[in-house]
């Protein structure tokens, strides 16, 4: 890149991390706010984060969440990884078929994903707990894995593989040596995009949890007749703030290293 | 040969998640057959499925301690949330809170059981024009859990005295007023502007109600069901809200204040009802009547803005408390309840109000 | 491309089986569902009927479905020229793209309903926005933003951010070199190289982006819910009123798989116009 190209686009970043963390920023000023409704400032208090710490409900919802994201990322994860990785090598008899179902549950509405998996859960006699969550989950997250590793797929040099097959590694070896790093950068942002959609999901998450084992979108939604308690602001800018500042230290260990290498 | 076995071998994988899912919860089946006996043994746990933001949850934590019962509480936003996930029959809760109409819907479906009130003596704490309500006669499956009513919010400093419906078509206040988001209430408040019943319905009314509606929305800000935030910055000058967001802003505003219009305004009752389904019929009885001890119900209304039906907690209350213009405003005769529609009837209003947004 | 039918199934076969029971079962008793008879408040009689096809086709939700598509449409393509250019920096970034790729996210790890309402207060009439463009003399009367189709935009653009870069970033972050500096030793200025080499290279990328971008902001009630005051309309919000403000479960079913039909064609449309010969889509 040339310098002045890679200015205008150092600029532009920062500009768009603003556009991210700007609400945020917001967001984290008014859980310091002396009223319970969560858009007009009246004063400065540490209230809500008190509250927070004994408020059970929402430390077990976040906790609720955060176990279903987990558990979500990794099954889609690996399902989504094995299903792109065969519509991208194989041809078979079927792949029309299949591919339109890959796409189902990006085009379907959540609300419908819901209601249908609770008629299908009627229907078996299931019992709703905490795991009923997984699998609505899994359903919309392996799709958007598909097809942010398909896009990386597309793209894969071919040759790097079949030199190494060439040069006598089997099949398995080569997986793991040459596709799979080559791959990675896909599976980091399909993955990342899985936790990312879980953690929020709420319509799905509300017809299929059961008892005492609400997730915190389920929570917070249930809110909004009296409005959002600034707890929540509070829950959130704790969480964030231990996120950035382990990315900070992670961030300013390699920038040391790099300096020493440097110097080395 | 492989590809049959892995199939086979995928297949039970997800039957035993399926199992392990609904595993635990097994004995529901001959947890019900006791419910006909008269059990009076308290359970371990009581599943309380209540609205969001809507108890005080040291009053939770007091039950526990004192009767040695855990309560799993959740939370709903809306009660057809609450009897979509009920009537699923995947979920078994032995406390809901139903609002007034749906109490009925609820009672017509045969979704709930009779309470014995020989285990809620504290019923009678609850004030006299409140038992027996036109959802629930008698009050042979309800409770009254919490009030309030729906009329107009105002800032004092702005606007007159509003004194009707009426006022909110003032072309003075253009783009400074919000009404309900949920279509019944706002088409009510138009039926009821117009001189007709809102539990009646018929064809021509509810024309005449779009046209109203059609010519209010020049004046409306925003549709939305919890203005607080809009009226203490004083963006909105006029709101049909209800009792316990207008008390939210007062809290915040003074210059804000909250009467029911003249036309009656409209009524709404939270209540206590225990679902077929309950496993813990007794249990669940004993905490209501604890719900309804004086201590306990006014703990309820420190915390939570809702009007409290509850006549021995009123007499804890604090003078502030008492004379809070959204909690306890004069009722006008002609304010009623929301009374069961047919939902074809339903469907019309909420056709209405999309017709309106899109127009 | 390797044939061979039986490795292919069986690489497939958990997610295919998972999908069969989690979706493709419960959508097919939807889609039953949508042709029974309604007997209001989630009651189900289990009569042939089409009345819900019949009050899906009103002129109501036509509107509704098209004010959907073009503020979706509109949405998409401002993340498209925003990801590009920022996933194309930060996958030039070296040791640091994991980094940020992480901070990139963060943000969406906090409800989106609390993040919205942090819209409102940057965005109202007496918000952050207008309080400073005031003071800077820029304007003398608030400007409205919130209640209008563009806070719906700035809405759907903030909520559906991520879903363009992921997959864009995931496509540059392995363009070769070797073909930028070829084209660059050839003689190719920085624009021609772009549009002739690095675009076409990372095209899956957008495409997926695109799609997983523009489907899911269709559908989606809370941004019109908050940001609008509820005056304006999605085709979410009716098919969550369906269901739950009506509880009339054929009517909802009804309109989403209209909904559903609609958009798979536009992206098979979509594919037909974009993709060559190549395998990396999938209709």
């Amino acid at each position: 890149m040339r310098e002045g190209t890679r200015k205008t686009l150092f600029i532009f970043t920062l500009l768009v991390f603003a556009f991210f963390y700007i609400p945020i920023l917001v967001l984290m000023v008014f859980s310091f706010n002396d009223s319970k409704i969560g858009t007009v400032w009246t004063g400065f208090t540490f209230d809500w984060y008190i509250r927070l710490f004994s408020n059970s409900q929402i430390i077990d919802a976040a906790f609720n969440s955060l176990f279903i994201a987990v558990v979500t990322t990794i099954i889609s994860t690996v399902l989504g990884t094995l299903a792109a990785l065969t519509l991208h090598r194989y041809g078979f008899p079927g792949k029309r078929t299949v591919g339109f179902v890959f796409y189902i549950p990006v085009v379907i509405p959540d609300i419908v994903l819901a209601v249908a998996l609770l008629v299908l859960y009627s229907f078996l006699n299931v019992k709703l707990g905490l795991a009923t969550v997984i699998p609505g989950h899994v359903v919309f997250a392996t799709s958007f894995v598909i097809l942010v590793l398909l896009a990386r797929l597309a793209g894969l040099d071919r040759a790097l593989e079949e030199a190494a097959k060439d040069l006598g590694a089997n099949e398995w070896h080569t997986f793991w040596k040459v596709t799979l790093p080559l791959i990675y950068p896909g599976i980091l942002a399909g993955a990342l995009l899985a936790f990312t959609i879980s953690l929020d999901e709420f319509v799905v998450a509300f017809f299929t949890t059961g008892p005492g084992s609400n997730t915190l979108p389920v929570l917070v939604y249930s809110m909004v007749r009296r409005g959002v308690s600034p707890e929540i602001n509070a829950l959130s800018t704790i969480l964030i703030l231990a996120v950035v500042f382990v990315i900070a230290i992670v961030g300013w260990r390699m920038n040391k290293m790099n300096k020493q290498e440097g110097e080395v | 040969m492989n590809r049959r076995w892995g199939l086979a071998a995928n297949i039970t994988f997800l039957l035993i998640f399926l199992a392990a899912c609904g595993g635990a919860n097994e004995s529901a089946t001959t947890a019900e057959e006791e419910n006909n006996t008269n059990q009076q043994e308290l359970a371990d746990e009581l599943y309380f499925f209540n609205w969001g933001e809507n108890i005080d949850p040291e009053i939770l934590e007091d039950f526990e301690k004192e009767y040695g019962v855990k309560v799993v509480y959740d939370t709903y936003s809306a009660n057809q949330e609450m009897i979509t996930k009920l009537s699923s029959g995947t979920v078994s809760y032995d406390i809901v809170v139903p609002t007034d109409y749906f109490v009925q819907q609820m009672i017509e479906e045969g979704m709930l059981q009779e309470l014995n009130m020989e285990n809620i003596p504290n019923f009678e704490n609850i004030e006299g024009e409140f038992q027996d309500p036109s959802f629930d006669p008698e009050n042979k499956y309800s409770v009254p859990y919490l009030y309030g009513s729906i009329g107009i919010a105002y800032n004092k400093e702005k606007i007159d005295k509003p004194d009707s419906w009426d006022s909110l078509w003032n072309p003075e206040y253009k783009d400074h007023v919000t009404i309900q988001e949920t279509p019944r209430e706002g088409v009510s408040m138009a039926l009821q502007k117009l001189g007709y019943d809102i539990n009646e319905p018929a064809e021509e009314t509810l024309a005449e109600a779009k046209s109203s509606l059609s010519d209010l929305k020049k004046n409306i800000l925003a549709y939305d069901s919890t203005p607080a935030d809009k009226l203490i910055n004083e963006e909105v000058w006029i709101a049909q809200v209800f009792s316990d967001q207008a008390g939210v802003a007062i809290g915040e505003n003074e210059n804000i204040d909250y009467v029911l219009p003249e036309d009656g305004g409209m009524l709404w009752m939270d209540n206590f009802v225990i679902p077929k389904t309950s496993k813990n019929k007794y249990t669940a009885e004993v905490f209501i009547n604890y719900m309804l001890e004086a201590e306990v119900s006014k703990k309820l209304t420190d915390a939570i803005p809702s009007s409290n039906p509850n006549a021995a907690a009123k007499e804890l209350m604090s003078e502030e408390q008492i004379n809070d213009p959204a909690s306890y405003p004069e009722i006008p005769e002609k304010a009623v309840f929301f009374e069961y529609l047919e939902p074809t009837e339903l469907g019309k209003m909420n056709q209405i109000y999309k017709e309106i947004k899109v127009e | 491309m390797i044939r061979n039918v039986r490795a292919a199934y069986l690489m497939l076969s958990p997610t295919l089986v998972w999908l069969l029971i989690f979706l493709v079962v419960p959508v097919g008793m939807i889609a039953v569902i949508s042709f029974t008879t309604n007997l209001g408040f989630g009651g189900i009689l289990y009569e042939f009927s089409t009345e819900a096809y019949r009050l899906a086709f009103s002129s109501l939700y036509a509107q509704a479905i098209w004010q959907s598509l073009w503020w979706s449409i509109v949405a998409t393509v401002i993340c498209g020229v925003i990801a590009y250019p920022f996933a194309y920096f930060i996958a030039h970034a070296g040791k640091w793209k994991n980094l940020l790729l992480l901070l990139v996210m963060v943000p969406f790890w906090t409800n989106l309903l609390i993040r919205l309402y942090s819209w409102i207060i940057l965005m109202n009439n007496q918000g952050v926005i207008n309080n400073i463009l005031m003071k800077i003399g820029i304007i003398d009367e608030p400007i409205t933003m919130l209640y209008t189709p563009f806070a719906v935009i700035i809405g759907l653009v903030y909520g559906f951010l991520p879903f363009m870069i992921l997959p864009i970033y995931a496509s540059i972050e392995q363009l070769d070199k070797t073909y930028l500096e070829a084209a660059e030793d050839l003689g190719a200025n920085p624009v021609k190289t772009f549009l002739t080499v690095t675009l076409p290279l990372t095209f899956p990328g957008v495409l997926s982006g695109t799609i997983i971008t523009f489907v899911p902001a269709v559908s989606v009630f809370v941004v019109t819910d908050l940001l609008t005051g509820g005056r304006l309309l999605m085709i979410g919000n009716v098919i969550r009123d369906a269901f739950l403000v009506e509880m009339n479960w054929q009517l909802g079913s009804a309109i989403s798989l209209l909904l559903m039909i609609l958009v798979l064609i536009s992206i098979v449309v979509l594919m037909k116009f974009t993709s060559s010969e190549d395998d990396s889509s999938l209709l």
